[in-house]
């Protein structure tokens, strides 16, 4: 069933088919093969649709649709301007600081790549060329899946098994994700000097910064407040992102009052709409997984694997190169639905520590985002500020090396990734 | 020759789970290398109301699952978790292999089942953070944490406890934080979720008996040739009595260490007869929905 | 995977030429269609924040917690991704792989589009069929905390390919532009 099932998704896929529903054929073609009752798709895609922890994803969403209709990103980038601007490039430095903000309250690198984009974009194309532009908003927005909230860590969590909780892989993101923000500034610092771009914001001052941090600190309280309660046990990932929800709305109708009462139904919609393409690949993986398993695939990988080598650098290497190539061309959601309940197993057995494993995991398919030739966060990207993908490759190059190079680090390091949620107990 | 499927959602190192490893063993030895069988545990195979849901249809043959779950489909097996009704594990299972059991596979049959055994899951009891529960007074105003099941919440509004209802994983960290006083559970979920080290008294009010029902998808099973399902009943007989015993061991156990660590209260004979009398309303409740006859027959059956 | 994104890329379609009335009854109805599952879905992302955030209040102040709360926003949820499963094929927005259909002609490109959208039509059929089988097995069987079946959860699958199947029929149909900004 195994075989039949993977060679109908692969077909379809390639001729086009939405992932989602050549998952769902592949499913079908396998049971019709296997003698399984067909009652098995609709049980499989509404059991694992039918779980809390993972409406956390819409929810986060809708905080996301929330601040932008909220206008609440310029708040953000007011107070970053204040801080930053004078610097070396300090345009740029606002985007990575503001994206580094929006990351830590919402949850998807491309839902925070319009965002930051659309806010963005204009100045930047005023003071630095467009391909720079463009490649500082696309990695700042891929800081969204890093830092927590994480829709791909929520995604992953539920798919690797009870050994990862989603608070603990929420920690994990920390260090690397402030890492890769003071590497983006390092970067853009030395080729903002190399190039000679004039400094862009007013001179620093403390009563600004002051100003300014008045005007956002409700703002920025918020994942003080979410991730916080979150890690200290005071509510879980979903019910931290309804209070997420909450706060936004507020913060939107009162604080800056730019949120309508009449815009949120759209912003539900939106929410719901971006949520249900993860959804779909969920739904119609589930089966699949199902096949997968009652053919005792995991079982054989893993024995293949183990076979193969004993070393668990080793297996973690063949790990983290299958993911770089699959992050190359398939959409990172359905990677996570497809893999990692096969090997975040075969991980345990090798005696990985399972958090470690599990952000590997995400870091390396998220920065495959941004890899070509299929980077759905460089194509996004273009279309916003439309410009060409071979022209935006040409600068955003040293950014996707960098994000290569923390990866390497969390690899070689595993401290930079598990020292934290260890010590919060995780 | 066959090949069948049997999923659980208890963890692999859970007695069930290993009881059924065993089955697997066994089977092919009764049925003359007739039948084999996969096992999928520990939620392989999807959660247990989707193991349900797959029996059901067929997708699967077999399941073994907390009676709880399968009560939503067939509510008379909600006769058999009365509250304080067993005295002891004997008396659960005398009353679960007699006639009731009878009964019971009756009602299972209606829905598209066949019961192949029940297992034990264990007796509940409660802890708490504030005081020790001696008397019926004990109760009053606790916060306990219940399973989302309407006879669980309706015995401890009975006793005078306030019920919360959340997710066994968000447990601990609740009682950490003092958002809920107590939980109740049997010794060994207790111990194993290391619940200890955030409650100080354990009472061990024996409120309810769980089961775990093996059930097998009835088209299927009929399917099989009758020396077959012989071999299945025989062997799944042999994994029952096993786990049965194993599970008591387990639980004795897990009392021993709890009691080393937390101020274990033994429920008075009073106090018992007690909370039968508060919780009476409860059992009478239950007659109105599923019927008088079985839930009389259980009470018969567990004197 | 977020339309604002999407807005001005490849969505941008030429002007569709003049429908066929048939065509725009079918349009029609399926934008009424549209509508109704729209204000389903806002009400349902309501209901799931609403009772998450209640849970929290009410636990955190008044120690207190709704029952019913856990099972009822599962089902909000669940209805709202199966809701919306169908807008995002209208939109476009279900994520595929272009690598190899980009090397094709345009024609050629289209007509395989449309027959991978006429295939998932299909599917949509088939888990439809089922859903509605399952449903009705389960018919019977309460949810632990409200007086409600079960099926209900099955339900907004049989709604969600029923819509889908709409989509993907007009999609196949008049072409894979036919909605353009819409
Ligand atoms: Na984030
Ligand atoms: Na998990």
């Amino acid at each position: 069933m195994v075989l039949v099932s993977i060679g109908i998704f692969f077909i379809l896929a390639l001729l086009g088919m939405p992932l989602a529903f050549a998952l769902g054929f592949s499913a079908l073609g396998a049971f019709a093969f296997g003698g399984i009752e067909m009652a098995v798709m609709p049980q499989s895609m509404m059991h694992a649709v039918d779980s809390f922890p993972l409406m956390a994803i819409p929810l986060f969403m809708l905080a996301g649709e929330f601040m932008v209709g909220g206008q609440i990103m310029q708040r953000v980038i007011d107070f970053a301007n204040a801080v930053v601007g004078r610097v070396q490039g300090g345009l740029a430095h606002v985007t990575i600081l503001s994206g580094l903000g929006l990351a830590s309250v919402t949850g998807a690198a491309v839902a925070g790549a319009s965002a930051l984009g659309t806010t963005m974009m204009p100045s930047l194309r005023k003071h630095y060329d467009n391909g720079f532009g463009s490649s500082v908003v696309a990695s700042a927005s891929n800081l969204g899946p890093i830092i927590p909230p994480s829709a791909a860590m929520i995604v992953y969590a539920l798919m690797a098994g009870s050994s990862v909780s989603v608070g603990g892989l929420f920690m994990a993101g920390v260090v690397p994700g402030i890492l890769l923000t003071v590497g983006m500034m390092a970067l853009c610092t030395w080729i903002s000097y190399k190039r000679g771009y004039e400094p862009t914001g007013e001179p620093f001052c403390w009563r600004n910064v002051l100003t300014q941090s008045r005007r956002a600190g409700a703002i920025l309280l918020m994942p003080v407040l979410v991730i916080g309660g979150i890690v200290g046990g005071v509510f879980t990932a979903t019910e931290g992102a309804a209070i997420a929800v909450v706060y936004s709305l507020l913060v939107g109708m009162f604080v800056t009052g730019k949120l309508k009462l009449s815009a949120i139904p759209g912003c539900m919609y939106r929410a719901a709409l971006t949520s249900a393409v993860v959804g779909a690949l969920i739904a119609f993986a589930k089966p699949v997984t199902f096949v997968f398993t009652l053919d005792l695939l995991p079982l054989h990988l893993s024995q293949f694997i183990q076979g193969f080598t004993s070393d668990p650098m080793v297996f973690l290497a063949l790990v983290m190169t299958m993911l770089l190539l699959v992050g190359m061309f398939l959409e990172s959601n359905a990677a996570y639905i497809m893999l990692a309940p096969l090997f975040a197993p075969i991980a345990m057995a090798y005696g990985i520590d399972p958090l470690y494993f599990g952000f590997l995991f995400v870091l390396n398919l998220v920065v495959g985002m941004m890899t070509p030739p299929v980077g759905v966060l460089l194509f996004v990207m273009c279309g916003i500020s439309r410009i060409s993908i071979g022209e935006l490759l040409k600068s955003v190059w040293p950014f996707i090396a960098l994000q290569y190079a923390v990866l390497a680090l969390c690899w070689i390091f595993p401290d930079i990734v598990t020292a934290l949620p260890r010590a919060l107990g995780y | 020759a066959d090949n069948l499927r049997l999923a659980g959602n208890f963890p692999t190192t859970h007695s069930s789970s290993i009881a059924m490893e065993q089955f697997k063993e066994r089977l092919p030895e009764l049925s003359g290398g007739e039948l084999t069988v996969d096992v999928f545990p520990a939620m392989q195979l999807g959660g247990a109301k989707e193991n349900i849901d797959q029996v059901r249809s067929g997708v699967l043959e077999m399941t073994w699952v907390g009676a709880s779950y399968l009560s939503r489909i067939v509510p008379e097996l909600e006769a058999v978790s009365l509250p304080f009704v067993y005295a002891n594990r004997d008396e659960a299972f005398k009353v679960v292999d007699g006639p009731v059991g009878d009964m019971l596979n009756e009602k299972l049959a209606e829905k598209g089942f066949i019961a192949l055994g029940f297992m034990e899951l264990g007796s509940r009891h409660v802890t708490n953070s504030q005081h020790p529960i001696k008397t019926l007074a004990d109760f009053d105003g606790l916060k306990i944490r219940l399973q989302p099941n309407e006879t669980h919440l309706a015995t401890f509004r009975a006793l005078g406890a306030s019920p919360v209802s959340m997710g066994i994983n968000e447990v601990y960290s609740a009682l950490q934080q003092g958002v809920i006083d107590g939980q109740e559970n049997p010794y060994s979920v207790i111990e194993s979720r290391k619940l200890n080290e955030v409650q100080t008294y354990l009472t061990d009010t024996s409120h309810f008996f769980d089961f775990i029902v093996v059930v097998a998808n009835k088209r299927k099973f009929e399917k099989l040739e009758p020396s077959e399902q012989q071999a299945v009943r025989d062997a799944m007989a042999e994994a029952v009595t096993w786990q049965r015993a194993k599970a008591a061991e387990e639980d004795s156990a897990a009392r021993e260490k709890l009691a080393a660590n937390m101020q274990l209260v033994e429920v008075t004979p009073e106090l018992r007869q007690q909370m039968r009398e508060r919780t009476a309303p409860v059992i009478e409740s239950l007659k109105e929905r599923i019927g008088a006859d079985l839930i009389d027959a259980v009470l018969a059956e567990a004197k | 995977m977020n339309e604002r994104v999407l807005d001005g890329t490849s969505m941008a379609g030429e002007e569709a030429p003049v429908a066929s009335p048939l065509v725009r009854r079918y349009q029609q109805m399926l934008r009424a269609v549209d509508g109704l599952s729209y204000g389903a879905i806002a009400l349902m992302m309501t209901l799931m924040t609403g009772l998450v955030t209640a849970q929290v209040v009410l636990r955190y102040f008044f120690g207190d917690s709704i029952d019913w709360a856990d099972e009822v926003s599962r089902l909000a949820f669940v209805w709202s991704i199966f809701l919306a499963l169908p807008h995002g094929i209208k939109k476009g927005i279900h994520v595929g792989i272009d690598i190899l259909i980009n090397r094709f002609g345009s024609r050629m490109r289209e007509n395989l589009m449309r027959l991978m959208l006429a295939l998932s039509a299909m599917l949509m059929l088939i888990v439809m069929w089922n859903a509605g089988m399952v449903a009705r097995e389960a018919w019977g069987e309460m949810m632990p905390t409200v007086d409600l079946s079960v099926s209900v959860f099955y339900v907004a699958v049989i709604i969600s390919m029923a819509h889908c199947f709409l989509h993907l029929l007009f999609l196949v149909w008049q072409g894979s532009d036919v909605w353009g900004n819409d």
